[in-house]
């Protein structure tokens, strides 16, 4: 696990402006196209108000670009919890999709720093706690989540997408001004720009290579011996599990280039023989 | 790795398994961990697109309810014969270990362990299972950590415990207990029961440090299983599956004369010896899975929806490795797959 890979960037999702503006300041991106923010590390999209939005602006965004390490749906929620402080940060582990009523489970394998709820995403503003007695478990409310993680879930695994939340609000009618939502989010852009730093690494080791003077050399046998692709698929395989367990194969390979096989018959026995050699 | 969840960080409970005694003391093991409720285990377990190697780096743990199929009949896999019926039953899906070599990464989705806690309605099972076989006369052997290592999570789980109780009080079958942990200690103050057979996964040395991660040092194993024997407990040793590795054959023959010079004999109950082996589909999802290991990549024969060494090389380990234990163990106590 000591090879981590940090070139795919990572694809936030918003869905106003105002929450999208104290990233983008933060992180430096900068306007691309298709209404995209990048850099080389993030892709920012503002997706519009609503799950249906969500999932169709993260569709898209993966659709423009399928390489995204993670994805990660960051906005503001309600809560209908009065001991929650506004300004307080929730990660997501749980989103109930209130029309249809299935639940759906990010894989929480990145620390963070927050405490975690369960999110309800409703289709319609909620003003009334009692619209979320249906799950009382779920104490935070907003209405993108479900959109996003459907449509993330398509491309990444369930490890590589994420919500993260700041309560905004009581489920109060009255609107927080653009200003104070700003001043909310930029109170922890420290915290979420740790958190970004974490889902930029990949948990996975990209599959094994083996060595490129090695690779030539097989390669060269390949041609030489003029191996079927079946058996030039093999020989490689085989030799990447030599590599693997770090097997001397210099001499085995040294020994390949004295022999000249000049019948089919001649080629499949030397094949064996070089496979066998290599998998001991 | 600090940047990730430590293990079990997050505990799934199904709303249905909530109030289990197993289920409180469970969570009172893990008094930091977030609880997130489901439905259906099968709602995160059989989630698409997982990624069984990720989440080995931060196993959560699942605590369900099993409503159905308590007991399925035995695996061609393994190498009971004609002269017991073997069955086994699922109380916990996945291990705390990482083998390289183990079927589970190709049999399941998730690396996440599911723990089964209405340990009643097994029992009403197998009492019921029992009273109605027609072949009274056949010994029942039930493996009990089949898709698991029960006794690894016996201090947390105390499940291997429950059904040791419960054997004392229902005859008819005896139970395995498969293990490649050191946690004898958990189960050490119960007195030692005949019809309980507990079963050791032994490798060499070297074969352990590469394809058995996060499991206890063979050395650790070994004392455990001496340590149980010397309690009174019947033994099974398993070397299954035997790796042929450089030096294979020097590295299981030094095992067999660091264990054998000083095990007590008349606590050994059996030998079982085995070669590499998988069903066909779950070796396919496992060389995706997990397109690190070394395994995945070596010559297996695929025959008949298996893959396997070949013939020729599961005759040459299995007369090594019999003619070596043929040393210390008469011919009847050796099991072989082949």
């Amino acid at each position: 696990m000591n090879k981590l890979k940090k070139n795919r960037p990572v694809l936030l999702v918003v869905a106003l402006p105002v929450e999208a503006r104290p990233l983008a300041s933060a992180l430096n991106l900068k306007f691309h196209s298709h209404g995209e923010y990048r850099n080389d590390k993030f892709t920012l999209i503002i997706t519009g108000v609503g799950r249906i939005a969500s999932a169709i602006s993260t569709t898209k965004a993966f659709s423009l670009n399928g390489d995204y390490e993670s994805a990660l749906n960051f906005g503001l929620c309600g809560s209908g919890n009065s001991k929650h402080e506004v300004g307080e940060m929730r990660y997501v582990n749980r989103i109930r999709e209130m029309c249809t009523g299935r639940d759906f489970f990010p894989d929480p394998l990145i620390s963070h720093q927050w405490k975690e709820s369960a999110i309800q995403c409703h289709d319609l503003p909620v003003q009334d706690r009692k619209v979320m007695d249906f799950d009382p478990l779920a104490e935070i409310v907003d209405m993108e989540s479900a959109g996003f993680f459907q449509a993330a879930v398509q491309f990444l695994p369930p490890h590589s997408i994420h919500c993260i939340k700041v309560v905004s609000d009581y489920l109060n009618v009255s609107k927080q001004s653009i200003k104070v939502i700003e001043a909310l989010i930029h109170l922890r852009i420290s915290e979420i720009s740790i958190f970004l730093e974490r889902i930029c690494r990949s948990v996975i080791i990209s599959p094994p290579k083996i060595p490129a003077d090695f690779q030539e050399s097989v390669d060269a046998i390949s041609k030489s011996w003029r191996l079927t692709k079946t058996q030039a698929h093999k020989l490689n395989r085989t030799a990447i599990g030599a590599n693997l367990r770090g097997a001397d194969f210099g001499l085995v390979i040294d020994n390949c280039k004295e022999v000249n096989p000049t019948s089919k018959t001649d080629r499949n026995v030397a094949f064996k023989n070089l496979c066998r050699e290599l998998a001991k | 790795m600090n940047w990730l969840n430590k293990p079990f960080s997050h505990i799934y409970i199904e709303h249905g398994a909530k109030d289990y005694p197993a289920t409180i003391r469970i969570i009172e093991s893990f008094p930091r961990a977030e609880i997130i409720f489901i439905n259906n285990y099968k709602e995160v377990f059989n989630r698409r697109n997982q990624s069984f190697a990720a989440q080995k780096l931060s196993q959560k743990l699942i605590l369900a309810k099993k409503k159905s199929d308590y007991i399925y009949d035995g695996s061609h896999f393994v190498q009971e014969g004609d002269e017991v019926d073997y069955f086994y039953t699922a109380l916990m899906l996945n291990c705390l270990y990482d083998c390289s070599y183990c079927y589970l990464q190709g049999m399941f989705s998730s690396a996440n362990l599911v723990q089964f806690v209405n340990l009643e309605d097994y029992f009403s099972s197998i009492t019921d299972f029992i009273s109605k076989r027609e072949n009274k006369q056949k010994p029942v052997l039930l493996s009990i950590s089949h898709d698991c290592d029960l006794l690894a999570f016996e201090k947390v789980s105390g499940v291997c415990r429950e059904w040791i109780r419960f054997l004392e009080d229902h005859s008819g079958f005896e139970i395995e207990i498969r293990t490649k942990s050191a946690n004898f200690s958990a189960i050490q103050d119960l007195p030692p029961n005949d019809r309980v057979l507990l079963a050791w996964t032994l490798s060499p040395h070297i074969v352990g440090k590469r394809y058995e991660k996060g499991a206890p040092a063979t050395r650790r194993r070994i004392e455990n299983a001496l340590m149980a024997a010397s309690h009174g407990w019947s033994i099974r040793l398993c070397f299954d599956p035997v790796i042929p590795v450089e030096g294979w054959r020097e590295g299981y023959s030094d095992l067999l004369n660091e264990i054998f010079c000083k095990f007590p004999m008349e606590q050994l109950r059996d030998v079982t010896v085995g070669t590499f082996r998988m069903n066909g589909d779950y070796f396919r999802k496992m060389a995706q899975a997990r397109p690190t290991e070394e395994l995945v990549y070596r010559d297996f024969e695929h025959k008949n929806g298996v893959v396997s060494h070949t013939c020729d090389e599961r005759l040459e380990i299995n007369d090594f490795m019999t003619q070596q234990l043929l040393n210390y163990v008469p011919e009847d106590k050796i099991r072989t797959w082949s």
